[in-house]
């Protein structure tokens, strides 16, 4: 939606490119955009990291900087900065980099930003410094899964502990592309030119750090590449629908809220997200069914460790499993009919009362 | 003066990016506090967009724009005070009436008691007592311009901004809004800018009517002055119903100008500008300043079209080869000439507009 939105902006000059590179993993059939991702992820060059960190700075220094010189300074000292951290040790750094986003909360809350941007620099903070957390937390519930009798619960338990690290340990290449957003989404609107600054220097040199930690971009037997391969194949589909709803809006829908006081982003929240949450939602629901079925973007990047049902059905098929495989298919019906019943009763309690909202309203 | 625009100029590119359309050009306009401007002209004029630059949405390529004393150019529209009531309303679908009115409100983030007590405010003056809980989708087309009206209110802009804000509304219900919108204004004594283009709207609703075609302002007048001393071509064409009728100079004195139209000498009065003797110029006579008569009057002509329109007679005369169009407004003649009669003409000497002689523009 994200995508959709910059697409449908009168003044964004990239979207042409955004859109037309939008539709281009639905060109590419799964089965070589699997062999792609592989290629390119299972060694990947430092370049790589250099490229997409260089990318997302110059983006972050034209949005956050207001001058050529601060942009320059923020650039210059923040990158300098990252690469000097990760000379750390991982441990320590991940502590010190949370530390650094409290520092920038203490830091908005007191230059007069809202709290909202002070609340998300904290957790923020925390989430980063909870990587380090993740296996202290997640090896007794593995350890316990080992210790009762093998079997479903042991399994699903183990599970558990496997998908605890996945939310609280992203690959920290990637991470490093949201924190960059969010640093964006923080900084934007201080008005003075020390504190923009500061806190701008701040916010590049932690993802700058996370850019070049460790093996940057090294995805591949991991969940997050099975992630990235469904997102790629998701965004035609998800970017025309929400292209599509978006533009039903009437503009002078969102310049009254514009002239009513409301920033772009509160218009966002206020009136364009509520009105294209029906779309949004449809989106969703599509995307989940589809890629519940979904084998050939993935069937190369699944491992061991993580495996897909669908990569299981055909496994257990072949080896002559008819049973399970049967059974994993009806598991899978029944967990996509449930998604999609929650789904609609979530849209209809949303719109209830305003059904037929008309977008094109006045018109 | 309260809202000042100078040498306003905007430019876009043309289709295919080759070359540039300037959509303003060098505009000039000074509006006092409370007073009630209208942007009157064609489609295309560059009205909307002189409306747009004013808000905000549009910056202008050249000029400055100035409120209070303080140029506005680089403020985003919400920074600058204004409120504006659209054309299409923009009402928020989602929300009700009164989440639509307190919407502003909202952003500025007042105490729920004042929010509910300036929202219950404009909803009694606009007259949507009892609508608060009503999503906009069950509400008329004059409700729903009611409440896009209140959400600008609502706000007390420094300058009240609206694009034709009742073109979507029926003849009847244009009628009484204008009223409403006039009456709300005055009491409010809200700044405002309008835009149109019906002729009639501006005429009852401003203080001053701004007229523009092709980007540029062609004149600036209270209506009286714009109807009555049309200082263009296009401007007699536009507000109104006019006849052009050529005529060379014989002589002037002072105010008075003799003028030789259509094979007969005319002695005008309440003429304004200076004329030398043998210029080319064209008279502007609008069908109420002619008297049609059997005899008696100065032009001998024919009828060849009658209308009774009830509360006129419209008529067209030839003369010498020209159509002449008149109008009988008064209710106690009861007799239409019928087509084919010879009629003379008589034209309201005092009340006649002259200009140069231009090319016809159109």
């Amino acid at each position: 939606m994200v995508i959709a939105w910059l697409v449908v902006r009168k003044n964004f000059s990239g979207k042409g490119v955004l859109d037309f590179s939008s539709n281009l993993g639905g060109a590419v059939p799964g089965t070589i955009l699997g062999i792609g991702f592989v290629l390119v992820f299972n060694k990947p060059p430092m370049a790589l990291a250099v490229v997409i960190y260089a990318v997302l700075a110059l983006f972050f220094g034209l949005v956050v900087g207001r001058d050529a010189r601060e942009r320059l300074v923020m650039l210059l000292i923040g990158t300098a900065a990252g690469v000097l951290l990760t000379r750390l040790e991982t441990i320590r750094l991940y502590y010190l980099l949370g530390a650094l986003y409290l520092f920038l909360s203490v830091f908005l809350l007191f230059s007069g930003k809202k709290t909202f941007g002070a609340l998300l620099a904290a957790l923020l903070g925390v989430y980063v410094m909870s990587t380090n957390w993740a296996t202290a937390i997640s090896q007794p519930i593995a350890d316990f899964s080992r210790s009762i009798e093998r079997g479903f619960w042991s399994n699903a338990i183990f599970q558990f502990s496997d998908h605890l690290k996945v939310i609280f340990q992203p690959p920290p290449s990637l991470l490093a592309i949201f924190l960059i957003f969010a640093g964006i989404l923080l900084i934007q609107g201080l008005q003075h030119r020390a504190q923009r600054v500061v806190a701008g220097i701040v916010a590049l040199s932690i993802p700058c750090a996370m850019s070049f930690m460790d093996i940057p971009f090294a995805l591949v037997g991991g969940a997050y590449i099975i992630m990235a391969a469904f997102i790629v194949r998701s965004l035609p589909a998800s970017v025309r629908a929400g292209v599509a709803s978006l533009q039903q809006i009437d503009p002078s829908i969102e310049e009254a809220s514009n002239i009513l006081g409301g920033d772009a982003q509160y218009t966002f929240r206020k009136v364009t997200l509520p009105l294209i949450f029906p779309a949004l939602l449809a989106g969703l629901i599509f995307s989940f069914t589809r890629h519940m079925t979904s084998l050939s973007a993935i069937i190369f990047l699944v491992s061991a460790k993580w495996r897909i049902v669908t990569a299981s059905i055909i496994s257990e098929w072949e080896q002559g499993g008819v049973s399970i495989a049967a059974a994993y298919s009806t598991l899978i019906i029944l967990l996509v009919m449930i998604a999609i019943v929650v789904l609609n009763i979530v849209t209809s309690r949303l719109l209830r009362g305003r059904e037929g909202v008309d977008l094109s309203q006045g018109l | 003066m309260y809202l000042t625009l100078e040498n306003i100029t905007k430019v876009f590119p043309a289709r295919g990016n080759v070359g540039e359309v300037a959509a303003v050009h060098d505009v000039n306009l000074e509006i006092q506090k409370g007073e009630l401007v209208t942007l009157l002209g064609p489609s295309g004029c560059g009205k909307t967009t002189t409306l747009r630059m004013i808000a905000g949405f549009e910056f202008p390529t050249a000029g400055r724009i100035s409120l209070d004393g303080q140029e506005i150019n680089s403020l985003p529209p919400h920074k600058r005070g204004m409120s504006m009531v659209f054309q299409s309303y923009a009402i928020f679908p989602h929300l009700t009436v009164f989440e639509n009115i307190a919407y502003g409100l909202n952003v500025q983030r007042l105490s729920k008691k004042s929010i509910l007590e300036r929202v219950n405010r404009v909803m009694d003056l606009v007259h949507l007592e009892g609508y608060g809980d009503r999503p906009p989708g069950q509400l008329s087309g004059g409700q729903q311009q009611r409440v896009a009206l209140a959400r600008a209110l609502v706000m007390e802009p420094k300058v009240l901004l609206m694009d034709e804000p009742l073109s979507n509304l029926d003849a009847k219900l244009r009628e009484e809004m204008r009223t409403e919108i006039r009456r709300i204004q005055k009491e409010l004594n809200i700044t405002s800018v309008y835009v149109t283009h019906d002729q009639i709207e501006a005429m009852t609703l401003s203080d001053r009517i701004v007229v523009m075609n092709l980007g540029v302002i062609e004149q600036i007048g209270s209506p009286m002055e714009i109807y009555r001393f049309p200082n263009s071509r296009f401007v007699a064409n536009f507000i109104g119903r006019a006849n052009f009728i050529d005529g060379v100079v014989l002589a002037q004195d002072g105010s008075v100008l003799t003028v030789r139209s259509l094979g007969e000498s005319i002695t005008l009065s309440n003429i304004k500008r200076e004329f030398h003797e043998g210029e080319d110029v064209t008279l502007i006579v609008r069908p109420e300043m002619i008297q049609i008569k059997r005899t008696g009057g100065l032009y001998n002509g024919v009828v060849r079209r009658a209308v009774y329109l009830g509360d006129e007679m419209e008529y067209m005369v030839e003369i010498r080869g020209l159509s002449i169009l008149g109008s009988e407004t008064d209710p106690h003649v009861t007799e239409l000439f019928p087509e084919g009669e010879k009629v003379t003409l008589g034209f309201a000497e005092d009340c006649i507009q002259v200009l140069p002689a231009e090319k016809k523009s159109e």
